[in-house]
Parts: structure tokens; sequence; C-alpha cells
């Protein structure tokens, strides 16, 4: 018998190192009885399989149960044999992050007999968790029509929406929004390392799809060891060769209905072949152009042993040319992308207990002529190049079946340049104010680079002889992220005479680059005597005057988890998360440490005690990282002063529009930086000493519990059931409450704190009914009905962007209750006269404020709270493929969405933009839109192991065209469609397997 | 489970709420054009500041098809000074905003805000207007007011905070005198001297207002 001292393994592990990574593997239990239903103690258990170098053998307890953890994802065989029992064979498909349940009957021989072989097929649901997950497997990716990532995979499962790209309008960009959640809210892990990009919370990695093994996803209820994330978890698993050669070499042809046919009239296309760009000559938007596009991908794997049970290799290429054509654009430049993958792995196993992983993904994209809206010329258009590198070392030990040791050390870093295609430093840009035409050259030279650097360890560790069975697991892990921002303005440097409207005072300007404005009024095309031509309309200067953007977020992690089953049915899931993170601005200044404790509790109970009916109730907090984005704000916002200069009609140029870092900065709420707020309102801002102290005074009430990271509270009831084999129904109710998110409040004018305004939350709930048939060779479906809505004051991602972004993600901060609040305050502009200056702000929410007794007043959110942009009642998808015996197989992707919210977005007069919901939030809906996209394959097989497939995948097959995009803003063009679905297109495909 | 049901049923279609109330303040006098905002709107929608009756304008050519639902415009009634809360109610629900209009105390008795002739009538806009005992001056810019006749068919179009009266039927550019005394006094003072520019602020300029030929 063991000792009971493993318990404390995991805490020892907690103390000293660091796992917390996601699972790449799954597990295996099982209960070996004899035909008299007597349990069989001390059979030998034995797992081998493609994914598995040798063999993983244990050995039945006293009860016959036995546990096996550790295990890739795909069918492994299970022998089992025990003295006077004839020996068992049977097939376990093991799933990521699942336990597969294997109940064995062993039959007496007197001697050990020929090897049976079981055909039962085993229970599909995992009855030891309550977590939501849906694993996307190999046969999945490879038979269902949807787009060549893993980015468009997950927009199949329930709860995520992805088909429309609602921060900018259109279709999709590879950031869905789920549960709620917006484009911001879910972390992308490739092989359990997170690869989000630390700037924008984006994807920030792309990975060959046919490099992936299998995508696994959490939308509720992850356990412990996930985290920074409050929307979808999405966890990619490469391949990693085996002890057979296998590979694959594919080509593919990519184009949608309106491609090539640059001569048909604008007039005769469907609109689904349309939308919205500038005519330069008239200055209108048209709905008169199409974009369509055709591409040629070719991709290659090939994976296998080097040295047969030691050494495994897996490579994967692939390249794609892609041809868009944008009729806005000048022919002469065309858009023209090129996108490149890379990925490679090696696997050594040095002993039967130790594996050594050494891979590596790199990725670059290339754009000439980046900018596709027409409105700039040749010699203004960008050149953007993309290229990330992510190597990943990792080792696991399992010094036995039920432990699992895994250290992880990795480097993500990757870089964006979006660059003048002349390359020219000194050439200015001109923007024309009437058209929004840019010539002259493009206007900045804008590197950018992110990195992630981490180190993870993480245990896991079967108990089944203490109060019942444990798998602990538990993990720590750090990470360094890092974005820098370098901004070179292109134009001459030099310096500008202006006069002082207010003072009639003459100064002057230096400026390291500028950017003309100029229109039919004002023609700007040269230079006078060096100096800016006098008759300008204007123009803008940079004047660089700190070190280029900077900020860095150190993250630390760890967690305990242990799934614990006190008796047969009934599982507990216990967790407890902690993260922390430190950000910084340039300079190193901390402007927050926030520590991030997030319990989980779940309960997973064996109705029926078969393995086939699971009931789950989850209750879980979920952070995610502020991100290295929310240093900035408030940092310098950039190194650069920017200013407007107009010429007042006579020579004279006065600044309009000053955007100086030293003069609007906002406040963390953090004790350093209130106190070097008070000192800069006393020196920059001439305050008197006391009157900076009341000011400083209320910031810290605002700030009284400090500045929090937000965070989601979300409770999760469902019911699976396994009616037939492979086949299961549930239903699930999801409810969670997003609040502690940000906003910059203004508190006297002059001082602007960053807190956690209660006015600024999110609300989800939903209840969905699933299908899910496994696959098996034959087929696989997964059917989803989801009733749900997504309320809050912030969609989690920049609003719909057809002119009326709030300047943050929405979990940042933005323009959101910047209208003034305070009655007495409130009650002097309107009695000064000054109730225009308060009109000037109507519709962005009023912040809470405290008055004369020192009590909390909760604002007005004008409007804010209400259906956020990705909302839709009524979600229905159903995906499934099918194989027939003659080697065809039908896949179908089916949606339909009943219409996500929009609304009317209102003027701010103040701020110049359509900021405001003056009806309220979500108060529209769009029309409900279906997606049907269709495979058909043929695979002729040949050589034993060598098949050849023919595929065309048809996307928006009936090519609707039902809009998705309309035009928010209260003017002549609110209501106008922006965007439609997509057209219909199509991909032809021939791959090559061996 | 049943109460997710039921909940997310029950809101399968939105229902009314009142929003916005633009712009957030006007006279005493009241009949301030006001923009409200929300959804769920229908011919059953009244709207009350501090339990007055907002005067709904059903006709207002503001209120496009898509705004249908959506939008209503109204005049305020008359109010004290100080905050009021906006309530609106439709189909039996309501909203309520506190706070949301604030009512100014009319800085002069009369005061112009604004003033437009539109088929053959001058309407004037502000507030303090007593139609029973003001008069309105229309003079030829550069002439003298003393000397002209005034007319005395002021009418009051909403409160004291619109009247009107018919122009002179000359087109031309005008400028607007008032008084309550019978002429004895005119507003503003047209003797008013400015000796230096600190004191322009209290010589304000009369309002101006163009008659179009054919009216």
């Amino acid at each position: 018998m063991r000792s009971n001292s493993w318990l404390l393994l995991p805490i020892a592990a907690f103390a000293i190192v660091a796992p917390a990574q996601a699972a790449e593997t799954g597990n295996i239990r099982g209960k070996v009885v004899d035909d008299q239903g007597g349990p069989v103690p001390g059979a030998t258990v034995t797992v081998s399989g493609p994914n598995i170098a040798g063999e993983v053998t244990t050995t039945t307890g006293a009860d016959g149960t036995f546990q096996i953890i550790g295990l890739r994802p795909g069918v492994h065989e299970v022998h089992i044999s025990m003295t006077n029992f004839a020996p068992m064979q049977i097939g376990v498909p093991v799933r990521l992050d699942e336990t597969a349940y294997v109940p064995i009957t062993m039959r007496v021989t007197g001697t050990a007999g020929e090897e049976m072989i079981v055909e039962e097929t085993l229970p599909v649901i995992d009855t030891t968790r309550s977590a939501l997950s849906t694993e996307l497997t190999a046969e999945q990716l490879q038979n269902l029509p949807v787009g060549r990532s893993y980015q468009d995979a997950v927009n199949m499962l329930p709860g995520v929406h992805g088909r429309v790209n609602t921060e900018e309008g259109g279709p999709s960009t590879g950031n869905p929004s789920v549960r709620g959640e917006g484009e911001y809210g879910n972390n992308y892990l490739v092989d359990g390392i997170s690869t989000r990009d630390p700037a924008t919370k984006t994807f920030g990695t792309n990975v060959n799809f046919d490099a992936i093994q299998s995508i696994q996803t959490y939308t509720d209820g992850a356990p412990a060891e996930f985290g920074q994330a409050t929307g979808m978890l999405v966890n990619v698993v490469t391949k990693s060769g085996g002890d057979e050669h296998h590979g694959s070499l594919s080509v593919f042809w990519n184009t949608d209905a309106c491609f090539d046919d640059p001569d048909q009239p604008a007039a005769d296309l469907p609109d689904s072949c349309k939308y919205r760009v500038l005519n330069l000559e008239t200055g209108d938007e048209e709905q008169s152009a199409k974009q369509s596009y055709s591409n040629y991908e070719a991709s290659g794997t090939a994976g296998g042993p080097i040295v047969k049970e030691k050494l495994w290799y897996f490579i994967a290429l692939e390249a794609i040319k892609e041809n868009i054509f944008f009729e806005a654009m000048d022919p002469s430049a065309p858009y023209d992308r090129m996108d490149g993958q890379g990925f490679v792995k090696l696997t050594w196993f040095p002993s039967a207990d130790f594996t050594l992983q050494l891979q590596a993904t790199g990725a670059g994209t290339w754009i000439d002529n980046y900018e596709t809206s027409g409105l700039y010329t040749p010699e203004a258009q960008a050149k953007y190049k993309a290229t990330d590198l992510s190597p990943i070392l990792s080792g696991t030990f399992h010094p036995d079946p039920k432990t699992q040791i895994e250290l992880k050390l990795s480097y993500l870093t990757s870089a964006i340049d979006v660059v003048p295609m002349s390359g020219d430093r000194e050439a200015a840009s001109f923007v024309d104010q009437d058209s929004g035409l840019h010539t002259g050259n493009y206007d900045a030279f804008d590197y950018n680079d992110r990195s992630r650097m981490g180190v993870s360890l993480q245990a896991t560790r079967v108990i089944d002889d203490f109060a019942g069975d444990h798998r602990w697991k538990a993990g720590i892990e750090a990470w360094v992220l890092r974005d820098a921002r370098e901004l070179e303005y292109t134009g001459p440097s030099g310096e500008i005479a202006y006069v002082d409207p207010s003072t009639g005072e003459d100064g002057l300007d230096e400026y390291d680059g500028i950017q003309y404005f100029h229109d039919s009024k004002f023609p700007c095309d040269e230079e006078v005597d060096g100096a800016p031509n006098a008759n300008c309309e204007g123009f803008q200067t940079y004047e660089n005057v700190g070190e280029a953007l900077d900020h860095q977020g150190n993250i630390m992690t760890a967690f305990l988890q242990n799934d614990w089953q006190p008796v047969k049915p009934l599982t507990l899931n216990l967790g407890v998360r902690v993260d922390r993170e430190v950000l910084y601005q340039n300079a190193g200044n901390k402007v927050m440490d926030s520590i991030m404790p997030a319990p989980r509790l779940g309960l997973a109970w064996d109705i029926t005690n078969d393995s086939k009916t699971v009931f789950t109730a989850n209750v879980g907090r979920y952070f995610d990282l502020s991100g290295n984005t929310f240093a900035e704000w408030g940092d310098t916002r950039s190194a650069f002063i920017y200013k407007t200069y107009e010429n007042d009609g006579k020579g004279n140029y006065f600044a309009t529009n000053i955007q100086d870092p030293e003069l609007n900065p906002l406040v963390y709420c953090t004790d350093t930086n209130l106190e070097s707020w008070e000192d800069y309102l006393v020196e920059n801002y001439g305050y008197d000493p006391a009157d900076a102290a009341d000011s400083i005074d209320l910031a810290r009430k605002y700030c009284a519990e400090g500045l929090k990271p937000y965070h989601m509270d979300k409770i999760v009831l469902s019911l699976q059931r396994e009616i037939v084999p492979l086949l299961a129904i549930g239903v699930r109710g999801i409810l969670s409450k997003t609040s502690d998110i940000p906003e910059d409040v203004d508190i006297d004018y002059d001082t602007w704190v960053i807190s956690n305004p209660p006015e600024k939350y999110r609300d989800y709930r939903a209840l969905e009914f699933t299908l899910e048939r496994k696959y098996d060779k034959r087929w696989s479906a997964l059917v989803s009905y989801t009733l749900s809505e997504s309320k809050g004051a912030m969609p989690g991602q920049f609003e719909l962007s057809s002119g009326g972004q709030t300047g943050s993600n929405g979990d940042e901060v933005g323009v959101f209750l910047d209208d003034i609040a305070d009655l007495a305050q409130r009650e002097a502009f309107y009695e000064g006269g000054l109730g225009w200056l308060l009109d000037l702000l109507y519709g962005l929410g009023r912040s809470g404020y405290y008055d004369d007794n020192g009590n909390y007043v909760e604002g007005d959110d004008a409007g804010y709270y209400g259906y956020l942009p990705y909302h839709s009642f009524h979600s229905i998808k159903a995906n499934g493929f099918y194989s027939f015996d003659f080697g065809t197989t039908v896949g179908l992707v089916y949606e339909f969405d009943s219409g996500h919210a929009w609304q009317k977005r209102g003027l701010v007069d103040g701020y110049g933009d359509y900021f405001a919901f003056p009806e309220g939030r979500g108060s529209r809906f769009m029309p409900a839109a279906h997606y049907i996209d269709i495979r058909v394959a043929h695979k002729i097989e040949f050589a034993s192991t060598q098949a050849i497939e023919l595929s065309l995948d048809m996307f928006n097959l009936p090519d609707l065209d039902t809009p998705i995009t309309y035009f928010e803003n209260d003017n002549e063009n609110f209501g106008e469609v922006l965007y439609r679905q997509a057209p219909r297109a199509f991909r032809l495909g021939l791959r090559y397997t061996y | 489970m049943l109460w997710l049901l039921a909940g997310l049923a029950c809101e399968d279609r939105l229902g009314f709420d009142a929003v916005s109330l633009y712009p957030t303040h006007g006279w005493v006098d009241g009949c301030t054009t006001v923009k409200m905002g929300g959804h769920g709107f229908t011919d059953d929608f009244s709207a009350t500041l501090d339990g007055a009756a907002i005067e709904i304008d059903e006709d207002n050519p503001e209120v496009l098809p898509l705004d249908v639902g959506f939008e209503k415009w109204g005049r305020t009634p008359p109010g004290e000074h100080g905050f009021a809360d906006y309530e609106a109610t439709d189909g039996g629900e309501s909203a309520k905003v506190t706070n949301a209009f604030y009512y100014e105390v009319c800085p002069g008795a009369p005061f112009v805000e604004t003033v437009e002739a539109v088929d053959g009538t001058v309407t004037i806009s502000g507030c303090g207007f007593d139609a029973a005992s003001i008069d309105a001056y229309l003079v030829l810019k550069g002439g003298d007011p003393t000397k002209e006749k005034p007319f005395t068919d002021v009418g009051a179009v909403c409160g004291t905070a619109i009247v009107s009266f018919g122009t002179p039927g000359t087109p031309g550019v005008y400028e607007l005198y008032l008084s309550i005394d019978g002429g004895d006094t005119l507003i503003p003072d047209p003797g008013c001297k400015e000796d230096t520019a600190d004191t322009a602020l209290d010589c304000p300029p009369p309002p101006v207002v163009t008659i179009k030929g054919g009216a």
C-alpha cells in the first residue's frame, strides 16, 4: 500500500515549482471484475497505441480499479491479463482532458488462453467533471467544411459568436465572442502554452492546420489549471509523429463567387458582392464595388520515427498566396499578400518514464499595398509584415502511471511592422479633408514587438486509497509579457511659427514629423521656402518627446485542484487558482499589481452509476489579465506630442488640438500614482496645495478599494445522457456576471482616475440544448440550440466601428461615464449659463459621485447598458459528417443566428463622434441569418497505407446575402447596409496521404 | 433551468424603456423642444417632468420611418427652478430618470433666445413673454426704434416661452425690440452706449430677423 504522504506531493509542488499548463492529454480509469461481478485485483493493464512510445503498464487495486493519466489523445489499445482469466483487449478513445471509463468483465479460463477482443462501445460521457468542454478531433477538422484555421473551427461550437465581426462589422476576423465576453476575452494556447498577444489580447499565432491533432475548448466551468480568460479557452494540441511514418501533401484553391469577373458591371452583381467604398471623384460613399478573393495554398506534413520508440519527428509547412480584389484600389498597386507557416517538433524518450519535446512554430504574413479602402494612392501605400516564432521545450516525467510531472519553457515573439511602401522617411504625407484621400507618403513607420517568455511546472498524482479517489493537480508558472512600439512619423523635421489666438502672442514649435491637411480650397502640395505652404488648411505635427513605448507585465500563477470521488457516482472538482499581474509603463512605473484569487467548485454526479448520465453543477470565479495595453492608457498614450494647426486665413497658424501626454495623463488608483499626481497638480496646473490635496482626497474615495482587475462569476448547471451508444444529449443553464471593469472617471475636470465604477458590468445567461455523436470511423455530429442574452454597459471589445469607437477595447478605459454626474457641479454649470457645455457631453453616461455625506450615489449609464453587439437570442448550430463505404465523405456546417443586436448611435457634440445610445444599447436586431456550408470529398486508397483525396468545400452554398452590419451613426446613412454575408465561396482540394 | 427559460422567453422582444431626454435644460416657462429616445414607443406614449405632462408632438418631421417606436419629440411643461425627474409611460409600463432635466430661471422678462420669420409670422422663443402685455417692434436695420409704430398683436404660441406676431410685409432685415410697458422702455435699450470694450456685454445688440418677400 502506498503511503498517504503522496497527499503532500501537490502541496510540495505548489510550493517549489510551477505547472499550470493546460492539459494536452487525457486519462483512462476502469474497473476489472469477474463474470460474477467481483473485483479482480492484481490484473495487469497495459496501454499501447500510435501516440505512445512503448507501453504503459499498471495493475488493478484491491477493488479492481485502475487509472492511467497523461495519455495523448487518440484510440489506445488496452490489454488486461490475469492468471486464470482469458486476456482481454479493448480499444479506448482517449479525449483531451477527459477521463475515459473502461469497465471490463474477465472470464475464467483456467489457463491463459487466446486474447479476447472486446467490441463493446465504451461510454462517451466523462462523469467525473463538471466543466463544459468540447474537443474538435482531427477527423472533424479534416471532414467538416471550415476554414483551415483553428480560429475558424471553433466557430462551430455552442456559445461561440464568431461568424460576424461585431467589432468592425463584416465577417469574422478570428476572434469570436464567447458567452458574452467579447473578442478579447479568450485565451489561445498551443500545446498548453498561452500564445495570446500580450497587448491586444487576441490570438497571437497561427498554427498550420494540418499540424493540429485536436482542439480542446472550455466555454464554461474550466478547472483551476485554466485561467486568464473570461470567454473561451482554446487549446490547440499539435501532432508529434509516432512509430509509424505518416504524412500528407495538399494543395487548395479558394475562390468566391465574385472573383475573376472584373468586367461585370457592378450594378449587375448580387448584393453579397458589394460593399461600401468611397467614390474619389464625388467624395460620396457608394455600395457599388465588390470585394472578392482567390488564393492558392500548399501544405505538407511528415512525421514518424527517427529511432523507433526513442525519437520521433513531425514537420509541417504551409504557404498561401492570396489575391484579393478591391475595386476601390488603384489597379497599379494591388493588394498582394503572402502567408507562410512552419512547424517542427522533436519528441525524445530517453527512458520509459521521461519524455522531452522541442517544438517551434514560425509564421509570417507579408502584404504589399496594405491599405484597401481606396483612400491611399500608390505613393501613399503601406507595406505590412508580421512574423512570429514560438519555441517550446517541455519535459514530462512519468514515474508511474498515476503520476506526471511536466516542465515547460517557452518563448514566443512576434513583430508587426507597417511602413511606407516608398521607404522614404523624409517625404511628407497629405490628407485631403474633403475625401480622406492620402497622398505623398504613408504617415509613419510603425514597429511593434511583442513577446511572452514563460516557465511552468505541473504535477499530477492519482491517489485512490484515501477517502475515495483523488486526482491532484498543482502547478505554478511565471511569465514576462512585453510589448514595445516604436513610431517614426514621416515628413521633414522643422519648426513652425504660430500665434496663440487667445493672447495674440507668437511662438515657435519644433516638430519631428508632419502630415499636411488640405482640401480643394487650400491646395497644399508643396512647401514654400522650406516651410509649409501658407495656403494649407492645416497640418499635424509630431514631436518626439519620449522613449519608444515599452510596457511589461509580470505574471505569476499558482493553482491547486483535486478531482475527488468520495463515493463512486459522485465527483467533486475542487480548485483554486491565483494569478498575479504586475504592469509597468515606460521607465518601470508600476501602475497595477493585482492578485486574483479564483476559486472553482464543481460537482459531477453519475446519476445512473453506469457512466451514461451525469448531472453537474459548477461555480467559479474567472479573471482575465488586464493586458499590457492597459498600462498604456494614462501613460504617455504615445511618446509624441500631437498638434493640429490650422491657418487663420491670414497665414497665421494656431493650434486647434494638442495631445500632450504631459497635459492629460490618467491616474491609476494606486498610492504611488495618486501621490505623484498631487504633486503634478501643484507643479503643472498651478493648484494651491490645499486644493490639490482635496482633489486627491476625492480621488482616494474612488480608489478606496484600489484598482481591481475585472472578473466574471459564473454558475453552470447541466444534465447529460448517453441515449444510444456514442450519442449523448444534454441541457445546460449558464449564468454569469462580469464586474470591476475599469473606467476613467472625471472627478474634478483636471483629474481622471482609473477605477472600477459599479456602472460598468456585463451579464450573460443561457439555456442550451446539445446533441453530440462521437466519431466511430463512420460519422460524428454536434448539434446545439442556445437561447441566450448578453447584456452589459461595455462589450469587451472596441465598439462597432461605424464611427462609434469608444477608444478602448471595452475592458479598459474609454468615453463611458465622461459626463458629469455630481448634481452640485451640474447645477453650477446651469446657473452659470453653461448648460450647453453639459449638453456637449450628453449621452456618455455619468459616473457615480460622493454626496456631502460621503455616500456614493450611483451614476446614470445613459443607455449604455443593454444588448451587446454580439448578442442574439437564438442560435442553432449543426455540424457533422458521414463517410460512405465507397470512399466519399459528406460534411455539413449549419448555423442559424436570430439576428444580433444593433442600435442608433447618437452624436456627442463635445467629442465629435457617435458615442451615445439615445435609444438604449442593443435596441434593434439584425435580420435572422443562415449559414450553410457543405463539403464533399472522395478518397481513393492504394498501396494499403496511401490515399488520394479530392475535396470540394462550398461555403454559403445558397449564396444568401442577409445584411450583417448596418450603419449605426445618427446621420443620413443611418440604417443602411454596411456589410452582408460573404458571397458563396469554394475550396477545391487535392490531398495525398501516406 | 425553468427560471432561465422563462426569463429569456419573456424578453425575446424588447419592451418599453425610455432612455434619453435632450437637451437637459430649459426655462422654467417650459416649451423647450425635447427629443425623447428609447424603445417600444407606441401611440400610447406619454411623458412628464416632475409630474407635469410633456406635450407630445406626434407629427414632428424629425421622426423618420426607421425611428418610429424609438423616438418622440415634445415640449416641456412649465416647472419649478431646479432639477426635475423625467418619467415616461407606455402601455402600462413606465421608466423614470431622476434629475434628468434642469429648469433654469428666465434671465430677463422677457428674454429672447431665437427669432424667426416664416410665412408672414414672426416667432420669438425664449422666456418671460406675457403675451397680454408685451409689444414687439420690428425696425429695419439701422432705423430708429423709438420712431416706429409698435406691433401690438403679439399672441402666445406656447405659454410664456413662445409668442408670435405678423410681419410688417416689407421684405428686409429687421431688428427686434420688445416692450412690456406700452413702449416707454425698449428691450434691448437702443440708447445703451458702449464706453469701453469691457462694457460691451451690457449693451447686447437687438435680435435680427430677415423678412423674405412674398409673405
